[in-house]
């Protein structure tokens, strides 16, 4: 399985890829919205964890972007959040190590 | 999982450390009554990642001081004495080796 996480945080990629890796996940990491657009696209993630607040490209719009690229459109996205106010996000940071594995799990094709 | 977050913090340390050297530069300003607008939003940027990735590495105390940071900070109320000591209470949760 191979995930994208798109974070302007490096802490948290840090942390999703050692992680998942431990449980064979492949973790792609990158740190602004529009570069999450274009390797969505390329790697073909089967889940893609996107953070709420960025410079540049804010998580609601990288929605939208993957939302209307027909290569992307299929590939469920999970929005990440520290806006501790948000009930909408996916998944709130900071989460656990479980709750990130079991997340991931939920999403595991076959 | 418990290696995996061990590691983790290692590698991330450095860059926890330098958010909370930001915030421990902010408090110094507000004592000083320096604290300006381009300072005073970076810090607040460097509690927001704090208050969503401490917890994770298993210092929850960490990231409820982070978020009370972040709300001080945010917009432009005047920030009060208890800033400072918020910030070194971060500091004395988080590991330092």
């Amino acid at each position: 399985m191979r995930v994208l996480v798109v974070d302007d945080d490096d802490v948290i990629g840090i942390l999703v890829r050692r992680i998942l890796s431990r449980e064979g996940v492949e973790v792609v990491v990158t740190d602004d919205g529009a570069a999450g657009v274009r390797a969505a696209a390329e790697i073909a993630p089967q889940l893609i964890l996107v953070d709420s607040t960025m410079p540049g490209m804010t998580g609601a719009e990288v929605v939208e972007a993957l939302a209307a690229n027909p290569a992307t459109a299929a590939i469920p996205v999970v929005v990440m959040s520290a806006d501790w106010e948000d009930e909408t996000v996916g998944l709130r940071k900071p989460f656990s190590p479980t709750q990130l594995v079991e997340l991931v799990r939920g999403y595991q094709p076959g | 999982m418990a290696a995996a977050t061990a590691a983790a913090w290692v590698e991330a340390q450095p860059r926890i450390m330098a958010r909370l050297a930001v915030l421990q530069d902010a408090a110094a300003a507000v004592v000083e009554g320096e604290l300006d607008d381009a300072a005073r939003r970076e810090a607040e940027g460097e509690a927001h990642k704090l208050a969503g990735s401490l917890g994770m590495f298993g210092f929850p105390a960490g990231s409820e001081l982070a978020h009370e940071l972040e709300v001080m900070l945010d917009g432009e109320a005047p920030i009060g004495a208890d800033f400072a000591e918020l910030v070194a209470r971060l500091a004395g949760v988080l590991p330092h080796s």
